[in-house]
Parts: C-alpha cells; structure tokens; sequence
C-alpha cells in the first residue's frame, strides 16, 4: 500500500519575543532569524506511518511510505531524515511563493502530484499549519480528488491490502472506522506521537538517497485575500507574590486573592 | 446556519450561533437553519433552541461528513452566508460544501462584515499570535464560527416550519465503526473554577494530585498540550484552541509556560493565577498574579489553607 | 559505630528544628543524584542511596554546627545550592548521606559600586543577582547557561565559566573574597582585596574545591559596568573545524578580548542554526562587549583578521544576537527535555574538555571518530568551542543517542560512561584536560589520577588535612576505593 505523509516545516513561533509581532506593508512577519521544526500535527503524522510500518509484519501488507513537503531547499535536511527513518521516497516541490494562506493552491500542488504518481492509496496529512492556522488543505484536498477524508486521526492499525484501521477522535467521542482506500487522513492532536530519531549510522546508510525536487509551473498562487495582520495583546497585571518561602507565598495568594473567590 | 444535532449540548451550539448572528449578522434576512440530526431522532430535536425560523433536517445514522454534504449542497443557495459551528464536523462540512459550491470559507471566524467587494473575516494566524483580516470574494460564503465567542440565549417567538430531507446514506467506503467513548456533556467548558497542569507538573502522579486539588475546590482539572500528549491525562483535559475553551471565575495554572495557542483556552478567565518556577515564562505577563517558585511546596500550603477553609 | 537514619535525623532536628530538616520520600529521592543520571531523573529512578536527610541552613552557625555534627558521627555531606549540577558532584554515593541545602542563604549582603564589589550569601540565585545589577548598570559578568537555575556557592565550588569569559574570565577570576566552613566546624573568611602575595592563594583551595574539602557560605565576586548598547556581534560560516581553531587562535594571539569567541562544528551547528546555515558547514562567533570604544575596535580587527582567512563567509549579525538571547537552560526548557526524552527515548548529553592549540583539533576529531565507531545508536555526534584563552582552548562535546533495549538503570553504562571513557581517554592521551568548567564531579573522579600525574599528591594531602573522617561528598573528585 502506497501512503503519502504531506508535511510543512514552520519556524518555531515560540521563540519570538513580545516586540517581534510586527507585520510589514506586504503583511509578512519576519521570522528569519528563529530555527524551523516539523509543523506539530504533520509530525504526529509521520511517527503514526512509522508506528504503522512496525505493525505491518502479522499482517501481510507491505507499507510504501513516501514524503511530500513544498518549500525551498531548506526543507532538503527534514526530507532526508524521512530517508534515514525509512521513508522510502522522499519529494519537495520547489516553491518560493507565500504559501502561508493558500490552502487552496496548496492541495493543488498535492492533487496534481498524486495524479502524475497514479499509484497513491493513502494520503496523511496535519490538519492544519502553524503559521497559516487554515485548517482547510485536507478538506480541499478530498473535494479536488474525490476521495473520502476522515479527520482527527490518533491511531493507525494494518488491516489488509485493501483497507485501513483509524481511530479517530469525533465530536460524540472517541471512533474506531474501518475504511477502503484511496482515502485521505488527517491529524490532530494525537497522545504519543513525537517522531523517533534516526541513529547516524542510518543516516549514512539511507539518508543520502536522492530527494525528488518538482517545478511549480504555475507560481502565482491564489491567495485568501489577506488584508491585515495585528498582533494581540494578551497582557494582564501579572503581579508577582514576594515572600520568604513558597508556603508564606501560599499564605499570601489564599488570604489576599483566592479566600474571596473560593 | 447549520447545527449539529448529534452534539451532546445542541442548546449551547444554538447559543453560540445565536450569538453571532446578533454580533455581525444581525441586519441580514432572517435565517433559515439546517439540522443534522440522529435518523429516528428527529422529533428529539429541540426546535425552540433554533434562531431561525425555517428549519430543515437532514437525518443520518451518524455524523458522516460525505453522506451529509451530498444533502447539505442540495439545501444551500449560491448567494448566501452560512453560519456553522466550531466543531470538527462543523469546520469539515463548511469547507467541503463551500469548495462543491464554488463558494469561499474559513474557519475559527471570529468577526465577519459584509462589504461591496465580498466578506471580511477576522480569524487567528501564526499559533494564536495575531488576528489577520481575510476578503472572501465568493459565495456562498461558508463561516465556521471560533470557540468560546459568546452565547445569546434564544427568545424567539414565532412559529418555525420544519421541512425533512432526503436522508444522508453511509457511502461503501466505509466498512465499519465502532463508537468507543462517548464525550461527555461539556463539563470542562462550564468549570467556574479550573485548575490547569503545564509540563512543569512534571509526571503523571502530580498532575493527578493536581487533579485532587481541582476537586478540592470543587473545580476541574485541565491540561496543557505536552500533558495531554504525554499521556499524563486523557486527552479530553486539553485546554486550548484545539482542545477546550474555558472562561472560569478563577484559573490556576501550576506549571505552565503560556504559549498563545494555550493560553486562548483560558483567556476569558477572570482571575488567573501562574505558579511557575520560570519568572520569564510567557504565562507571568498574561497572569493577574503569579508565584515564581516550584509548585509542589506551594500547593501542597494552598491545599492545607483551602482545607482549613 | 555508624548512626541510623533515625539517629542521623534527630540530631539534625535537635540543630536547626524540625520545620528545616526534610525526610519527605520523594525529596529524598530527588536529592540522590544530578543531571548526569539524566536519564534516570527523568524516568524517575534511584539508583543511588536515598540520603537520611535534607536539610536546609539559614546561616553559618547552622552550616557549622551540621558540619560538627557530621564530622563527629561520619555522616557524608552533599553540600548543594542551585541542584543545576551535570557531573554526578550531588549524588548521594554513601549510604545515609545528609544533603546540606544552602539555598535558604539568599541574601545579596552588600552592593559595593565604589569597590565594584559585590558580596553574597551562598543561595543568592545568579539570575537574580544580575537582574538587579543590570537594573543599576551593573554585571557580574557571569553568566553560564545554567544562569536561570544557580546560586553562588555552587558556582564557585564548581569552578564555573560563563558565556563571556574571554572578557571576563571564569569565576576565579571573578572571586574576591569568601567564607568557608571546614568539616571540623572551623569558619574561615578570606577578606576583600585586590590582590596579594603572602603565601600562596589560599582562596584556591575553596574555589572548585565541589564541597569535597569545606562548604562555601558567603562569596564577594567583582563588579563591571553594564554597556549593552555597546554589544557587537559578528558571525563567520566556514568548511572545517581546523580552519576554524586557526581563526580562534589567531584572535587570542592577536591580544583581541571578544566576550564571546565560539566555534560549531557541522553537527553542533546544525542544531542550533540550520535555519540560517547550510548542512556540513561549521560556525564561528564574536562578541564585543564593553565601552564603545573597545567594542568597536574590537569587532573591527577580528573582522579584518577574519577575511584573512578566505573560508569565512560573514552572515548578518542580527541573527547570531536573536539566536543569542534563547540560549539559557531554565525549568521550562527543562521541563520540555523531559517530555521528549521520555517519548522518544532520544538523549542529549555534554562533556567538556580543553586542550592547547596544538592539540585540540585532534582531541576533536579522535574522539568523534571513536564515539561514532564503538558507541552504539549514536543519533548525533559534535561540539562547540566556547572558551578561548592565549594557549588554547575548551572543547565542549555534545552527543545525542536513542536508548534501545535498556533499562534506565543501565543506560549510564551502556552509553554515557562509555563515551565518557572515550573522550578521557583520547584526552589524555593528548595531554589535554578531562575537564574544562562542569567540574569532576563523581563522574569523572575515576580519572583523576591520570588528570593530575605526580600532582595528584598536593590533591590527595589536601583531602586528607581538611576531611580526615571523610564526610564531604565522598565519591566527588577523589572516587571511594570499595
């Protein structure tokens, strides 16, 4: 079975400092100068293609796991950590444009991706980026290929060739769906899912495999009309209790914050 | 607007919607209102809750975002605004529909303004960090409203009509489903006191005495991200935008750092207290007050004061 | 005879009273050892004997009377005050321990702006301190990246260096006088002064002494004028690590003092600015700090002798100033490591080391060399130089490994003392140190007669004066022979 993980490397918004919120006439902020992570959904994502490939064995299907990401060659060092961990095929769509607000251009690129491969059974993919916040690419995704979407994936388990097991986390509770491919599956937050870490020597043995690197051949991407970026201000007093030792700070937040309110 | 009548708390989702409406939608024609309900449930839907006068159900045997869109397009008209909630369900068929109908949408809405050119929406970006203002140009414009706006409560007097679609059919590609844990009916959203564990609690066995503490208070424990995907509380706890949005009379938050994409889940709090070892956490700054000490000395005092009464 | 616990507590209760002495289990159990059982704090496991106690003193009195106490009955002493130490200097080795806690001194005792002087009780947290220095236009100048976390008596029992050093100098340089209570209750003060030259300098048995020789009550360390406005920072991307030695070197022999003189390797690099620098490429900064003057000729001539060196490829400064400002090491970033450590059974560790120019390159290349050839599961293998000095300078080795088919209570074996051994190993061989700034803790103690040679004897005579009954942290510097 073909799956394709669809991921995004953001830069670690957590790093920015209160006075580093500000937009620029193009609405861009600069976030140069912080380092770049897996966007946290599309992480989770490919630890579960991983968690599955382990189950594979009693099961008599053969997992093909593939990686797709859209940006420059920046993300070439993430891709090649996919080779180390096992990734079979790793692909970068080389793209310079503002993709923070194209959910729509986005799934274009991976629909027009899986129909030139032709032989895709499984697309994975986080539901939404850090930056853009969309939410929309995986929804999008199904309305251009006109395969099911099933959201909220926690957990992946082998069936058989045909189809796959997915535990989900719905509004009415938790979900287990047995479901056909082709089908698209997305995540959110999943328990237990950080991405394992290849040793050196992997890297050395698969890491050096080539990546695949496609042209955008359209590169005006229609954006969401983005008209404006404020940053918030979430600020409140923040007093902060002085005292001798943490029990005397205790002491001070009952009797003088908490006794009233409790 | 579109509800979902599988919800275990349909008279807050009215709310919610109802809420919006008055906020940005109020001078538009009266609404019409599309129901997703349980098939053989239809009469259990509680049509006084509803904000708009005529209403349409659209009966499944559960909720199966592609069965139910086939429907939903079949309701919808090209010119219109749509108002959804902020469930996952929700957010999906927003998107999905708008796409079949060569319409515009967006999700976490948290302000709309029709002008001659299209919709603004105001939604947040960059991990909650900033408010980016969007020009939809499409109709039908689908808007799946964000968490923890506001509620109005519904008095309206006039009769509905209600109309019954074609029923939503499962699709084959679905082979099977189990439904294993049922949500609760919202209880961490109602808290009026919540007691929140970040990754400073430090293990599994404090963030349970934490819990007690909450309880102690007769209050409820939440969670931050690291925890819940640590598996130090069930999942359910998580606070935030992707999790639980809360406004408490009084919200402790014992080891947490504050990240915005958090802190929205408690940012309707009146009074938040952080204890947190770190005096350059983010969460100091977005606290009423705060204690820079490792909490464990701290609560174990705060506990005996609360006791003591 | 040796006191039981039970004994060993009430005798502390009848000193210092019940509210400061503590045998809560799991206090106890957190006090046995350091982050260099790293993985075993974090899976919470003990191996190491859970002290008798811990107990905390508020004054020298306290510290002394404990110390008597102690010393009449045999009870070892772990003296401790940030509990930020990486070597194993807090384990509790000995069965029955009594950790003495000094973060409850934390009087800043007199701010000396005309002396520039600055005079501490030994649980003044660093961070603090500085804060409030900085707030009147003063430094100490000291700021390791354990800053969030350390207080002063752990600092300069530790030997500790910090991020600007090649400015400022380590702690001994820093330090002008101090007090210290010996193990047979004698309180010594060691009074402020410039310099002097009668005798040798005594304040060197105390300083970086890991409260194996006495416990550090009180610190006066120098103050220098705080002049942000005046920082310049400049930062080189170059191919390899010798070039890379060579361009330190030549900034040192130059007469150049940059408060910040740092060089990656790929790997290192990689870790922190693969943002900005490209796979395989190491990465050299400077800092210059001070009055305007000083800074700007500073950051000019180590440009122009940088561009001598046609490898260097200078990038914006802004970045390396960001980067900069999210170096420390505080409880949030502890708190995240502990998260990650346990869900993806993936480690990082340090080792730090220094050498002279002639042979630090090749401690650096024989030893990663060797890791990667005899450890197993090795997920990153590098370092970083951040200390530089006329004659040489520091190599700070960091490693990552995946934990595989371990118990937490094997892996200090299977993995961290081994790449230990190995990085002492080729040090010595090249007759560099096994230990630049973390201290020899109890970690690498095992080595200390290799580190010394014949000068083992002034460290050996030295414990056996001071601590006869041998009650200060047994195992630290000098391992317990079975």
């Amino acid at each position: 079975m073909n799956i394709l993980n669809c991921f995004k490397v953001v830069s670690d918004l957590d790093l920015l400092g209160e006075g580093d919120w500000i937009a620029d006439e193009q609405n861009n902020v600069d976030v140069s100068f912080v380092r770049t992570g897996w966007n946290c959904f599309d992480e989770s994502a490919l630890e579960m293609l991983l968690k599955l490939s382990d189950l594979s064995e009693g099961f008599n299907v053969m997992y093909n796991l593939s990686a797709l990401t859209i940006g420059n060659e920046k993300c070439d060092t993430y891709l090649k950590t996919l080779y180390a961990l096992g990734y079979q095929k790793a692909v970068r769509i080389d793209c310079e444009n503002d993709l923070r607000f194209c959910s729509d251009f986005v799934a274009g690129l991976i629909a027009q991706y899986v129909g030139d491969q032709g032989n895709i059974d499984v697309i994975i993919t986080g539901k939404q980026s850090a930056d853009g916040e969309n939410g929309q690419t995986p929804f999008l995704l199904a309305e251009q290929l006109g395969w099911p979407h099933i959201g909220q994936v926690t957990m992946i388990e082998p069936v058989d060739e045909t189809c796959l097991k997915v535990r989900t986390v719905t509004d009415e509770g938790e979900v287990t769906q047995t479901i056909k491919i082709p089908c698209i599956l997305s995540v959110g937050n999943a328990p237990n899912s950080y991405l394992r870490v290849p040793t050196l020597k992997d890297r050395l043995r698969l890491g050096k495999q080539p990546i695949e690197v496609r042209k955008v051949e359209n590169q005006g991407a229609a954006g969401q009309g983005l008209l404006k970026l404020r940053a918030i201000d979430y600020r409140r007093a923040g007093i902060i209790i002085e005292g001798d030792s943490p029990e005397e700070k205790a002491a001070v937040l009952f009797r003088q914050y908490l006794k009233e309110r409790l | 607007m579109v509800l979902n009548g599988f919800l275990p708390d349909f008279e807050k989702q009215c709310m919610e919607l109802n809420y919006f409406k008055e906020q940005f939608a109020a001078r538009m024609e009266p609404a019409s209102a599309i129901v997703i309900c349980r098939r053989g449930e239809e009469e259990l839907i509680d049509l006084k809750q509803i904000p708009a006068p005529g209403i349409v159900l659209i009966p499944c045997e559960y909720y199966q975002p592609e069965a139910i869109l086939k429907i939903l397009t079949r309701q919808m008209n090209k010119e219109d605004l749509y108002l959804f909630g902020h469930s996952y369900g929700a957010n999906e068929i927003a998107v999905r529909a708008a796409a079949r109908l060569n319409g515009s949408s967006a999700a976490g809405v948290h302000k709309i303004e029709k002008i001659e050119a299209g919709m603004m929406i105001e939604r947040m970006v960059y991990s909650n960090y900033m408010m980016a203002t969007f020009l939809l140009k499409k109709s039908p414009y689908c808007i799946a409203i964000a968490n923890g706006l506001g509620e109005h409560k519904v008095e309206i007097t006039y009769p509905r009509n209600v109309r019954i679609a074609e029923k939503a059919e499962i699709p084959d590609f679905l082979i099977s489903r189990d439904l294993h844990h049922e949500v609760r009916k919202a209880t961490l959203a109602e808290a009026q006191r919540l007691i929140v564990a970040g990754r400073g609690a430090g293990n599994k066995e404090q963030v349970q005495e934490l819990e007690q503490l909450s309880q102690k208070i007769h209050g409820k424990l939440g969670v931050s991200r690291p925890v819940a995907m640590n598996a130090w509380a069930p999942m359910e706890a998580l606070v935030g935008v992707s999790g639980t949005m809360t406004k408490p009379k009084l919200c402790i938050t014992v080891g947490v750092s504050g990240a915005a994409a958090f802190y929205l889940g408690i940012e309707k709090s009146e009074f938040i207290v952080a204890i947190n070892k770190d005096k350059n956490a983010p969460i100091i700054k977005k606290a009423d007050v705060a204690i820079i000490e490792d909490f464990s000395n701290v609560i174990h005092a705060l506990s005996e004061y609360i006791e003591k009464g | 005879m040796a006191l039981s616990r039970e004994q060993i507590v009430s005798g502390l209760v009848r000193i210092l009273g019940s509210e400061q002495v503590i045998t809560d289990e799991q206090v106890l159990k957190e006090s046995s050892l350091d982050r260099y059982r790293k993985y075993e704090q974090v899976c919470e496991v003990y191996t190491q004997p859970i002290p008798a106690a811990v107990v905390y003193v508020k004054s020298t009195g306290q510290v002394a009377d404990v110390m008597k106490f102690a010393n009449d009955n045999r009870i070892n002493i772990v003296p401790r005050t940030g509990h930020s130490a990486i070597e194993g200097g807090l384990e509790t080795t000995l069965v029955n321990s009594v950790v003495v806690d000094g973060s409850m001194m934390n009087q800043v005792l007199k701010i000396d702006t005309y002396n520039m002087q600055v005079t501490c009780q030994c649980g003044v947290p660093l961070q603090e301190l500085d804060d409030r220095l900085r707030e009147m236009g003063y430094t100490t100048g000291h700021s390791p990246q354990s800053k969030p976390l350390a207080q002063m008596g752990g600092l300069v029992a530790t030997r500790s260096i910090g991020q600007f050093s090649t400015l400022y100098g380590g702690i001994e340089d820093m330090i002008v006088g101090l007090e210290a209570v010996f193990p047979n209750g004698e309180v010594c003060r060691i009074k402020n002064i410039p310099r002097r030259a009668a005798g040798p300098d005594i304040r060197h048995v105390i300083v970086g002494n890991e409260g194996a020789l006495c416990y550090i009550t009180e610190v006066t360390v120098k103050l220098f004028k705080y002049q942000p406005e005046n920082n310049v920072f400049l930062g080189y991307i170059l191919d390899n690590m010798k070039t890379g030695f060579e361009a330190l070197r030549a900034v040192m022999v130059a007469g150049y003092k940059p408060s910040i003189a740092r060089l990656y390797d790929p790997s290192d690099a990689g870790m922190h600015f693969a943002h900005f620098v490209p796979e395989g490429k190491c990465v050299l900064i400077f800092m210059a700090e001070g009055p305007a003057g000083i800074t700007k000729a500073t950051a000019e001539g180590i440009e122009s002798l940088i561009a001598e060196f046609d490898e260097c490829d200078a990038v914006d400064p802004m970045l390396i100033s960001k980067w900069f400002d999210g170096l420390n090491w505080g409880p949030e970033e502890i708190a995240q490591e502990k998260i990650e450590i346990l869900e993806t059974k993936n480690i990082g560790i340090t080792t730090e080391v220094s050498g002279c120019w002639d042979c630090i390159y090749e401690i650096y290349n024989t030893v990663c060399e060797r890791i990667l050839e005899e450890v197993p599961d090795m997920t990153l293998m590098g370092g970083h130089s951040s200390h530089s000095y006329i004659n040489g300078t520091n190599m700070y080795f960091v490693y990552y490994y995946n934990i595989v088919d371990c118990p937490p209570e094997e892996e200090i074996n299977k993995y961290h003392d081994l790449i230990n051994q190995i990085i002492c190993e080729q040090v010595l061989k090249y007759g560099g140190s096994i230990v630049h700034h973390h201290g020899l803790g109890k970690a690498r103690a095992k080595y200390v007669k290799e580190e010394y040679g014949s000068s083992y004897y002034i460290l050996d005579t030295m414990k056996k004066a001071y601590d006869p009954n041998q009650i200060m942290n047994m195992g630290t510097l000098i391992p317990v022979t079975k």
